[in-house]
């Protein structure tokens, strides 16, 4: 028996050698490098020169494969049906847009990419927009007017279609072809924030004769862009892969390849960056960003895009003690936003002071409900709640970064000042679906929740507050104002950009003084890339964006 | 045993119908629209109405659920409510690559369970009986879920010998299939070892001493396939919590298999793809226990099926 024992032990040995001997060399441990390279030159039509000898001194490198890790998988290669901000960003890779949103010089701007320059008509109404000439789509197919006429109004809003997003460019009534590189896009009434809307990742410039030759529904399969990388493969749940474009008009891409390997588990998605499986990672908690901060060595560098999500309780203002205004401010005033954004968010953004984002048009600090408990009470106490007052808060678990703590801090703070809250933590799904009940089913008071302004045109983030968007729209605040419901649909015809900004701004003051919410912060954007991933930039739309630019610098 | 194969497949088309009903039923009960979840900040009223009419969630439970059995009967099991791939290709894609964790899963956790069970049982509080056992009770107890970032961290991120993610070649199937073997493995050891113990008092093992045959022989070839029997029960009731471990392993690894593919629908509300995957994890789950039935029959001759 002993022999035996012995004889298994030694199998089970050998076998462990025979399989550790498979294992693939390490993987490079990641290596200090310097942080800062040389700037790359603006991409030009000519590939780089590339052979020096020591990185500091090289421009950028041409070669290899990036790997991006978002949470998921882009679910079907078309922007026409995909959703999700990050995913649509990769799609952006292949096929592009009209415009897109930066911020230039510290300004969020509407920039150019297949349209060069845009301009408003007299009356507001039609919107005429020069595109850029000797464009191609990756089959060939010439990019030009007809293109755009058929991906907007063939595509995009023919119902027949059925595209997620057609409700977001319902105001386009026609486009018309004025000449090979010029169309006119006439809106349902004025509309001024057209060319921001029209950067709204859904759409995206697809070639007509692919479309026309597979179908809407097999497109995906297929699809041929403008974008400086052409689609190679989609492994639904493992890899999507693209391929440089070499005749990509802003510049043939320095990297061979991008590939997208979704890792829905936030650790393992840190662990593949850092053991070097993925170059960039979207979505990263700030302690491990500050542990990525403290600590150069690791080699990964953390990415913070300007926020364009506000993140507030709502208060349900036809409920109980929430339709005086006087409680609702009591509410804002017992919140400390410096200390939440301080301790749970690693100071990692601002105090919401406007119920739009700073990169949003238009913005502007309106006010800040400074802490000041005693205010709290005070006000309270004018209103008649000197004892206080009991209310539940819902929120769908997980979906915002850090949810759950900065509800019980929120929760322990208006404790604080007397207001009783019970926590009622929601699946998302689940969460959706009580927020989105009408005024006379609705047993939402308190509401924790995120609103996105992927346009960061003011135009969404003001409509949300009038009483047509009341559920089953966003307005669970139930919340609405005479002077806005006159005020928003002026801001979207204004013509005049300054004279738009001047109604946006009373807008925001109304809205700030009103209180349906409880003002919180604005979500950070905290991603993470290898040190050896150059010039990777992730905008303020959450999407990955300008990637013909990007290169990998690896021996 | 022809019969009783015919007989236990019709089984099996009876409890996935019943499968079928329940969570048909269970997840429209569920709070939570699937056309809500895919509209986007701009859509109106309208706009959710028709995505609800596209999807076919107008129509009475009663009626969906018998459009539902009828294009099941034609093989049809609809198509996701966010990619609009066909449900069978969506499966056809992933059930291969679950089936090759569990699978292998499953043989890691047979082979090294029952090695250490019988070495236990041989040579019982010995050492190494103590050692197994303990690692089988921490086996037992620990989470899939860490278990497998532990192993992540370590392999992956420290010793760079595996990939921590995705599912592209042999190498990549070590870590999660480890993962799951290891935690099935300890309930596995320990049923082999009191199977073992007990086996080896028979009367017919004291014959086979006493015969004068070598100790490996006896253990091996006389009592090994009797011990087993009540281990293979086990396996088949194990393969489902196995199934359950994908879901967890896969989440974890990246790996892209049908455990993933339910979770994203859940998180979605993609109906068909829940109401397909649940029913072929059910039926696998089905399947792998009449062949646990069948192999029972080969272990043992007392036992026949008519």
């Amino acid at each position: 028996m002993a022999r035996f024992v012995k004889l298994t032990v030694s199998v089970l040995l050998l076998v462990a050698v025979a399989v550790s001997g498979c294992a693939p060399a390490a993987t490079p441990a990641p290596e200090p490098t310097p942080t800062e390279a040389a700037p790359p030159p603006e991409a030009t039509p000519t590939t780089e020169v590339v052979a020096t000898p020591t990185p500091e001194e090289a421009g950028p490198k041409e070669g290899g494969t990036l790997v991006i890790s978002l949470g998921t998988d882009v679910p079907i290669f078309d922007s026409v049906y995909a959703s999700g901000i990050p995913n649509l960003g990769i799609i952006h890779l292949v096929t592009e847009g009209l415009t897109r949103i930066d911020p230039e010089g510290g300004e969020p701007k509407v920039l150019p990419v297949l349209a060069e320059s845009w301009e408003q008509s007299a009356d507001g109404e039609t919107w005429t927009f020069k595109l850029r000439e000797g464009v191609m789509f990756h089959d060939g197919t010439p990019f030009n007017a007809e293109a755009v006429r058929f991906n907007i109004m063939d595509r995009m809003l023919n119902p027949d279609t059925k595209a997620l997003a057609a409700s977001a460019f319902s105001m386009i009534e026609s486009v018309e072809v004025v000449d090979e590189y010029t169309v006119n896009i006439t809106t349902d009434g004025p509309f001024a924030g057209l060319p921001a809307q029209l950067a709204y990742s859904p759409m995206a410039m697809n070639s007509p004769t692919q479309v026309q030759k597979l179908g809407n529904e097999d497109y995906h399969t297929a699809p041929m862009g403008t974008g400086p990388f052409k689609f190679v493969h989609h492994i639904k749940g493992q890899e999507v892969l693209v391929e440089a474009n070499e005749d990509y008009w802003g510049g043939a891409p320095y990297l061979d390849a991008i590939a997208m390997r979704p890792i829905p588990e936030t650790a393992s998605r840190l662990m593949a960056l850092e053991a070097g499986d993925s170059h960039v990672i979207y979505h990263v908690p700030p302690r491990d960003a500050q542990r990525y901060i403290d600590d150069p060595s690791l080699g990964i560098e953390v990415l913070t895009p300007p926020q364009q999500r506000t993140i507030f309780v709502g208060m349900n203002v036809k409920w109980g003690p929430f339709q005086d205004v006087k409680v609702r401010q009591a509410l804002n005033y017992a919140i400390d936003q410096q200390a939440i954004i301080d301790s749970i968010l690693m100071g990692l953004t601002e105090p919401m002071d406007s119920p739009l984002p700073p990169t949003c048009v238009c913005y502007q600090s309106t006010k800040n409900y400074a802490y000041d408990p005693d205010r709290a009470r005070e006000l309270l106490a004018e209103a008649g709640y000197a004892d206080g007052f009991k209310a539940t808060l819902h929120y769908g678990a997980g979906r915002y970064l850090l949810d759950s703590e900065v509800v019980e801090a929120v929760q322990s703070y208006l404790a604080d000042v007397g207001v009783d809250v019970e926590v009622v933590a929601l699946e998302w799904a689940a969460f959706q679906a009580a927020q989105k009940k009408p005024l006379e089913e609705t047993e939402v008071q308190m509401f924790f929740v995120g609103w996105g302004n992927p346009t960061v045109d003011p135009d969404l983030g003001t409509y949300t507050y009038r009483e047509a968007s009341w559920p089953p729209g966003l307005n669970a605040m139930f919340y609405s104002n005479p002077e806005l419901e006159q005020l928003i649909p002026e801001q979207r015809a204004a013509t005049d950009p300054a004279a738009r900004c001047d109604i946006v701004n009373e807008i925001q003051e109304i809205i700030m003084e009103d209180a349906p919410q409880i003002f919180l912060y604005y979500e950070p954007q905290v991603h993470a890339k290898r040190s050896e991933a150059m010039d990777v930039t992730i905008s303020l739309t959450e999407r990955i964006d300008q990637m013909h630019k990007a290169w990998l610098d690896t021996p | 045993m022809g019969r009783y194969i015919a007989y236990r497949l019709i089984l099996t088309v009876f409890v996935l119908l019943g499968v079928s009903l329940a969570i048909f039923f269970m997840i429209r009960l569920v709070p939570g629209d699937p056309a809500e979840l895919l509209a986007d900040q701009w859509a109106t009223k309208e706009d959710i109405e028709q995505l609800r009419r596209d999807m076919g969630l107008d129509k009475p439970i009663t009626v969906q659920y018998l459009i539902f059995m009828d294009r099941l009967l034609h093989g049809d099991l609809g198509n996701s409510v966010i990619t609009k791939v066909p449900v069978t290709s969506e499966i056809a894609a992933k059930f291969p690559s679950t089936l090759k964790l569990a699978v292998t899963g499953t043989i890691i956790a047979v082979v090294i369970g029952s090695l250490a069970g019988t070495i236990s049982a041989v040579r019982p509080y010995s050492i190494f009986d103590n050692t197994a056992m303990i690692l089988a009770l921490l086996g037992v107890s620990t989470p899939a879920f860490w278990l497998g970032l532990m192993f992540m961290l370590v392999f992956s991120v420290h010793l760079g010998w595996f990939p921590a993610m995705g599912a592209a070649t042999p190498k990549h199937l070590v870590l999660p299939s480890l993962t799951l073997g290891l935690l099935t493995a300890g309930v596995i050891a320990r049923q082999s070892r009191s199977s073992m113990l007990q086996t080896l008092q028979e009367d017919y093992i004291v014959t086979a001493r006493s015969k004068g045959l070598r100790e490996r022989v006896v253990v091996y070839k006389h009592a090994l396939k009797n011990a087993l029997i009540p281990v293979v029960t086990i396996v088949g009731l194990q393969f489902g919590h196995l199934l359950g471990g994908t879901v967890l392993v896969e989440s974890v690894f990246s790996w892209p298999g049908m455990g993933r593919l339910l979770v994203d629908a859940i998180f979605t509300r993609d109906y068909p793809i829940i109401q397909g995957a649940v029913l072929m994890f059910a039926m696998a789950f089905a399947l792998v226990n009449l062949g646990v039935d069948l192999l029972y029959g080969l272990l043992d001759p007392r036992i026949g099926y008519e």
